[in-house]
């Protein structure tokens, strides 16, 4: 009790720098979690993409089919027949070999809100969640059966939204687009879900601000089968089967298509990540460094400016262990006002108890040296130099 | 009864060796009230601190009442500097923000007495020390003499029974210390043993004991 009695003194003294101090081991814990929640789910998206792709090559179809074969192939029935038996063809070929899958992520359909306000809309075939393991509030049994409409209201689209858009637009509300096309939201993204969009991009496609639906195929329109060849993805390394649909679209006087592979793309997705990791782990020890520095800055010379005030204390009868204690309680203080901010922030949660083992082993560094100098001196020695 | 069987203490500054007290042994009796003289650098400081146990001795032997204070624990000696020893230095050592009552009561706040018993005794050192009217005054505003009744009413008011003193006057005019070195024969008539060391021979003359020290060494 005496102790808290003579720090709440030593904090009143030095209230403005000790409030400096504290306002910046707060901002370097909420950094710490902050950095440390991002990356751990950085990390887990980039492990899980890269397990996913380490191996393995993203394909998609290239078309070079000229624009007089392609307004005849819209428009003539008897190839939108053939353009059903092709498109049935390659599912076929995909759902046999376990080595390939494919997936739709449409980008290019954006839904208009109001005037000039849209909002990024990602349609997405069944399988595009598995493959990049995206989780979110909805049931993850019930899901596909609500979102590809084998149930529910047909006239509304039932949509995903991404974390950003999860407040604005929450569960069970329906809204329309401008075209009076209702949307309804079946559930949330999980904050930094991600997927590759190697067509469009060199980095993650972050899905925080985007809303997914789904992908339906209408069999007699054959604008859908050209879209198809649009927006459609292979995961493999073994593209000859692919290959072989590309013969057969050729054959059947289809689409004039060749395979278009992401090596490169691929790479700099990677090598992005680990330069992100890079920045951010720079950022951190900077951060860490300031308040260390600080820390140790502000004990140091609360040491100089009360020397004689604990010389005072140790002739009076205090012993050594009492204000080295009454030195760590002022860090403890500053420590735990810091973790208290992190917790109201962030939750009590794996992210705060890793805040707080690293607190805890940034407040014993930053205390070494004044325990030691503490320890090492006599109380003439310090009453001496409290008049140096 | 104090006792020193040849305590000795060595500084060791880098590789250099400086021995400030070199085999000295003494006795002091209790309600004794004995000056400690000799030139600055003789070690006369350093014996101080070590009967105070502000500083441990290299070597040797300090029986107090018969019981070995060397080996004692850092938490024993604390006990002994707050209960048994009180402390009147040079420049007063006084918390200069805190009031006259505050520092007073400074030592009482390491025991587990009661406010109101703390608030009791340092009303009667107070009146001891002629200091009641300026208990709210804080340290900084009081005149030396005034500073040096503080820290006496500070060292005996949990009822140390040694006084340790390091030129108690060295930083007062001639009537102050007069009017101190009275508070101090008082003290000693009271039964408290006092310990002072001095450059003032006038000073040394009111103690019933002068010990000479020179090189470290008893003369």
């Amino acid at each position: 009790m005496k102790v808290l009695r003579f720090v709440g003194e030593d904090i009143g003294k030095m209230k403005y720098r000790y409030g400096i101090i504290t306002l910046q081991i707060i901002v370097g814990l909420v950094l710490f979690c902050y950095i440390y929640q991002v990356s751990d789910s950085f990390a887990k998206t980039t492990g899980m993409v890269q397990n996913r792709l380490n191996n393995e090559e993203i394909y998609m179809f290239r078309d070079n089919t000229s624009d007089k074969k392609i307004d005849k192939l819209l428009n003539d029935d008897k190839k939108l027949k053939d353009m059903k038996k092709w498109y049935a063809e390659v599912q076929k070929t995909v759902a046999e070999d376990s080595n390939l899958q494919s997936y739709i992520a449409d980008t290019d359909s954006d839904i208009n809100i109001k005037r000039d306000e849209y909002i990024n809309n990602v349609v997405v075939s069944e399988n595009f969640m598995d493959i990049y393991q995206i989780e979110g509030d909805f049931s993850k049994t019930k899901w596909k059966e609500e979102f590809f409409g084998k149930s529910g209201n047909a006239e509304e689209i039932p949509v995903i939204v991404g974390y950003n858009l999860s407040n604005k637009y929450t569960k069970g509300k329906v809204f329309m687009d401008t075209s009076r096309q209702k949307y309804k939201v079946i559930g949330s993204l999980k904050k930094g879900s991600v997927f590759v969009e190697p067509s469009h991009s060199k980095k993650y496609t972050s899905l925080d601000n985007c809303i997914l639906s789904p992908y339906h195929l209408i069999e007699d329109d054959s604008m859908e089968y050209w879209s198809y060849v649009q927006s459609v993805y292979f995961v493999t390394n073994h593209p000859e089967k692919i290959q072989k649909c590309i013969v057969d679209s050729k054959k059947m006087g289809l689409y004039d298509l060749s395979l278009l592979d992401f090596s490169y793309q691929l790479q700099c997705i990677k090598e992005d990540a680990q330069d992100t990791f890079a920045v951010y782990g720079m950022f951190l020890l900077v951060t860490v460094a300031f308040c260390i520095v600080g820390i140790i800055g502000n004990m140091i010379q609360f040491i100089n400016d009360n020397k004689k005030e604990f010389a005072i204390h140790l002739i009076v009868g205090a012993n050594i262990k009492e204000i080295v204690g009454r030195v760590i309680l002022l860090t403890t203080i500053q420590i735990l006002i810091g973790l208290a901010v992190v917790a109201v922030i962030f939750g009590v949660n794996k992210y705060f108890c890793v805040t707080a083992i690293f607190a805890s082993m940034f407040m014993i560094a930053t205390m070494v040296y004044p325990i030691l100098f503490l320890k090492r001196q006599s109380i003439r020695t310090i009453l001496r130099r409290s008049y140096e | 009864m104090i006792e020193l069987k040849n305590i000795e203490k060595i500084y060791e500054d880098n590789a250099e060796k400086t021995k400030a007290v070199d085999g000295i042994s003494l006795k002091i009796d209790l309600g004794e009230m004995v000056a400690i003289m000799g030139p600055s650098g003789s070690g006369k400081s350093t014996l101080l601190n070590i009967l105070g146990c502000l500083e441990q001795p290299t070597r040797g032997q300090y029986l107090l009442n018969g019981n070995d204070v060397i080996g004692l624990k850092e938490k024993q000696i604390a006990q002994l500097r707050n209960q048994t020893f009180g402390f009147v230095v040079q420049d007063f050592a006084l918390i200069e923000r805190y009031s006259v009552e505050k520092n007073v009561m400074l030592p009482l706040l390491y025991t587990k007495i009661s406010k109101k018993q703390r608030i009791e005794k340092v009303d009667r050192m107070l009146e001891l020390v002629h200091l009641s009217e300026k208990k709210r005054a804080l340290a900084r505003n009081l005149s030396g003499g005034q500073r040096q009744r503080v820290a006496i009413a500070r060292a005996i008011v949990n009822d140390a029974n040694i006084i340790f003193c390091d030129e108690p006057t060295g930083a007062l005019d001639k009537k102050t210390s007069a009017s101190i070195m009275q508070m101090f024969q008082k003290l000693n008539q009271m039964g408290k043993t006092i310990v002072i060391v001095t450059h003032d021979p006038e000073v040394a003359k009111q103690c019933k004991r002068t010990i000479f020290i020179e090189d470290g060494k008893i003369k």
